[in-house]
């Protein structure tokens, strides 16, 4: 069969330009969004919030193409690494068994009511997620923050699935079940700020302002203190199963963190004005979540851990004034 | 631990916001009209519950499988081992699919955040990450055909483009993902799209996939539509609630997806199954395998939910039969303008042809009988004397050239707003423009880019320069017009 004239070209014209064999991260994930260019092709009430929260927003770049996650996740390779690690929790619960009955009372409690109330939060941080990913003017962004979203649901089952384990093994002690589930997420006083920051944090619209509170200034303080801290609050009270389930819900949130600062590193690189934007989005929502982490340590008894201080470093680590 | 223990605990997060009103966190304009309470989505429940161990079990396991093909197959001994024709159509379908999934993931994203009860949220996070699969898979494996065959370059660029195609299925997938309510798109999405239509794309080409010898293919569409038979699913709950609190909106919008739906997929699956097919593959015709994937399970589906058959449901009928055939004879006279080739329908086709719309097809005989007539009367390889000259006129509200109807009555007509003439090829069409007419009058018709100096006149410079197509990329004759049964006489 006569091929086609070939004029050399070895790969997609939009990677031509790199005069090497494209990776396959490259391939599957560059310039997937056409409309950034060519626009929306219908006028309705979303095509006009896209005008308002993507193309108005203060934060832009000359070509959001320079982002790459640093770890260069692609569906296959997500969805490999995440069931390695479900395995391993699966692994993990299932050695739990009769370990679980000799918790101590006052952890069992304590932690019963920590995993009810985290699943709403956590729900909310995945909603985040999804609107920036939803928003993002790069698809290697919108792919991050959909494996994010992902990650949020994840977080969301385990600790369903290790509260029901908990009941199991305490049938005795169900005093967790008969309690209105939602009831410390909305009344119980230390949840409260955090509530308030993930609300407020569900109407701020603009996809740039969303993505830095979210990923620069909450999450890194909220995931500190539910997952490692929280998880040495476990072990000390010997419950290594919580432990070790925390242990791998927080390789999650490393990597939100990797790619995040991947992200501020392509915003500042590419135009100086954005530290003045990202400097002012860090200002505004710091205050709100350092109250809301506080929060979360007195519900959860933490106080006085290392990381509870360390709240601010993220967005310091990543090069701006926290 | 059985999920079926544990599962409800995390299904139900919604709570009542109190430092933000319900309504600041569920805009009206983007999570869907008309606005309802909490309350009224209670109940809202997906038959198929997955977790999210599951999820990547699973789907890792489909990824490894798929991966598995590919290596056996590689992509030389693929490419050389395929009809011709056949190749045309993976060049169509990898190109019209690849980013439209994509603003299926950012559709799904927007449901996973305004989505109305946190289990819709949830599938819908799922479903944005199928989505990425289903970008994902195309563009990883045709962006090795590249090196072999340059029109496979227009997997990734079509939308990049001012193809008169990419402006066609850019107006269908910016109204239904990008640019749509969380609820519309539940609808006209994971309802109609994926409910009604994907099977006939997914099951009926991947039967005739594996007839051909495609493997790749057939494996490629089979697993994907495990996917999207898991993230449809989204659809029907949230139309049972939109039936209970806004019946109208639920019957307009699925009016409006089901006729937009089906033009996309006659165009990409019906010219695939009844043109581009190898005639020795072919089993059953496009319109046998709509009336028995589309047209019976929606019409009892809508039955259940208490929803009528939409109002134009004559005109789909007639269209069943003449549509695709209309748009292929006019995609054949103007090959040029797209990225992939086409096959000249010979006595052998035109016969099964005939068995298969044994009403409408003798319409179609004398349009064939020219264009064949024209290459015989040239020589092989002259394709522009066997083309359109002038550039043809498209739908303003579908944006694809004015093909409905039959080649004796042409079904255009128009409608004035404002002071503005619109032109369509379809009543339906023209109603779907008439219910929103400030959503559709943004993009401009190929024509009336024309006439506003945007777009050359000229059909080569059209082609060349906004169109993006160089020679080497641009459709033509499969076989350059020398076919057995096309005898050439002494000249």
């Amino acid at each position: 069969m006569a091929l086609r004239s070939l004029a050399g070209q070895k790969s997609y014209w939009h990677l031509l330009e790199r005069r090497r064999v494209p990776t396959r991260y490259e391939v599957t994930t560059s310039k997937l969004h056409y409309y950034t260019a060519h626009g929306l092709s219908v006028a309705t009430p979303v095509a006009a919030w896209y005008d308002r929260h993507q193309s108005k927003s203060p934060l832009v770049v000359d070509d959001w193409e320079h982002f790459a996650d640093p770890t260069e996740t692609t569906y296959t390779s997500y969805t490999e690494s995440r069931s390695e690690r479900e395995r391993h929790v699966d692994h993990v619960l299932e050695a739990a068994g009769s370990r679980d009955a000799s918790l101590s009372e006052a952890w069992a409690v304590a932690l019963d009511r920590a995993l009810v109330t985290l699943r709403y939060p956590r729900h909310g941080l995945m909603m985040a997620a999804a609107y920036a990913g939803s928003m993002a003017p790069s698809g290697r962004l919108t792919v991050a923050l959909a494996f994010q979203s992902a990650d949020e649901t994840r977080h969301v089952h385990r600790l369903a699935e290790r509260l029901t384990a908990l009941r199991d093994a305490r049938a005795a002690h169900r005093d967790g079940e008969g309690r209105d589930a939602r009831r410390d997420w909305l009344e119980d006083p230390p949840w409260q700020p955090l509530r308030r920051v993930v609300e407020e944090l569900l109407v701020a619209y603009d996809w740039g302002e969303c993505l830095v509170a979210l990923n620069v200034v909450l999450k890194p303080a909220i995931d500190a203190l539910v997952l490692p801290v929280l998880a040495s609050r476990a072990e000390r009270e010997a419950d290594v199963v919580t432990a070790q389930m925390l242990a791998s819900l927080d390789k999650d949130a490393a990597w939100h963190r990797a790619w995040t600062k991947a992200f501020v590193d392509t915003a500042l690189a590419r135009r100086a004005d954005n530290r003045e934007t990202l400097e002012r989005w860090v200002d505004r929502w710091t205050p709100r979540v350092a109250e809301a982490a506080d929060g979360v340590a007195r519900a959860l008894d933490l106080d006085g851990t290392p990381a509870h201080t360390s709240r601010d470093a993220f967005a310091a680590a990543c090069g701006l004034r926290g | 631990m059985g999920h079926e223990r544990w599962h409800a605990l995390a299904r139900d997060l919604d709570w009542e916001p109190s430092y933000v009103s319900e309504r600041a966190l569920f805009p009206e304009e983007i999570a869907g009209s008309p606005f309802r309470p909490r309350a009224d989505w209670e109940g809202w429940e997906e038959p198929y519950k997955t977790t999210f161990a599951e999820y990547v079990d699973m789907q890792s396991a489909k990824e490894r499988s798929l991966l598995a093909v590919r290596e056996a197959f590689g992509s030389a001994r693929y490419f050389r081992s395929l009809d011709r024709s056949w190749l045309s159509a993976v060049k169509l379908h990898g190109a019209t699919l690849a980013l439209a999934e994509f603003t299926a993931v950012v559709g799904n994203l927007r449901a996973a955040r305004f989505g109305r009860t946190s289990s819709w949220r949830t599938a819908a996070c799922f479903g944005a990450l199928d989505e990425i699969r289903h970008t994902q898979i195309p563009l990883s494996f045709m962006s090795e055909l590249v090196r072999h065959d340059a029109q496979f370059d227009w997997t990734h660029r079509l939308y990049h483009t001012n193809n008169w195609v990419s402006v066609a299925a850019r107006s269908v997938f910016d109204d239904l993902l990008l640019a749509s309510t969380a609820t519309e798109l539940a609808v006209g999405a994971n309802f109609v799209f994926e409910t009604g239509f994907t099977n006939l794309q997914f099951v009926g080409l991947t039967a005739l996939a594996d007839r051909v010898g495609d493997h790749l293919l057939r494996s490629m569409l089979a697993s994907i539509q495990t996917d999207e038979a898991r993230h449809a699913q989204i659809g029907r709950p949230t139309l049972e609630k939109l039936v209970a609190h806004a019946p109208d909106v639920a019957q307009q919008l699925v009016d409006k997806w089901f006729w937009r739906t089906w033009l996309l997929f006659s165009v990409v699956t019906g010219i695939t199954m009844d043109y581009l097919t190898p005639i020795e593959r072919r089993t059953r015709s496009f319109k046998e395998l709509v009336e028995e994937w589309v047209v019976e399970q929606f019409i009892a589906a809508l039955d259940e939910l208490g929803l009528k058959r939409p109002w134009y449901w004559h005109v789909f009928e007639r269209s069943l039969e003449t549509y695709h055939h209309m748009i292929y004879a006019s995609a054949y006279s103007y090959r040029t303008t797209v990225w992939f080739d086409f096959a000249l329908p010979g006595p052998e086709e035109r016969a099964w042809l005939r068995s298969h719309y044994p009403t409408s097809w003798p319409s179609f005989e004398p349009v064939w009988d020219r264009i064949t007539e024209l290459w015989r009367a040239t020589d092989p390889g002259v394709e522009l004397a066997v083309h359109g000259a002038a550039i043809p006129t498209f739908c303003s509200l579908c944006h694809l050239v004015l093909a409905h109807g039959s080649p004796e009555r042409n079904d255009a007509c128009h409608l004035m707003h404002g002071a503005e003439r619109f032109v369509f090829c379809s009543e339906p069409c023209r109603w779907i423009f008439e219910q929103e007419p400030e959503r559709y009058t943004k993009t401009l018709d190929i024509v009336k880019r024309v006439l506003a100096g945007v777009a050359p006149g000229n059909l080569m410079e059209f082609v060349r320069h906004y169109s993006e197509l160089r020679h080497e990329v641009w459709g033509k004759d499969v076989h350059a017009g020398e076919y057995p049964w096309l005898e050439r006489g002494a000249r």
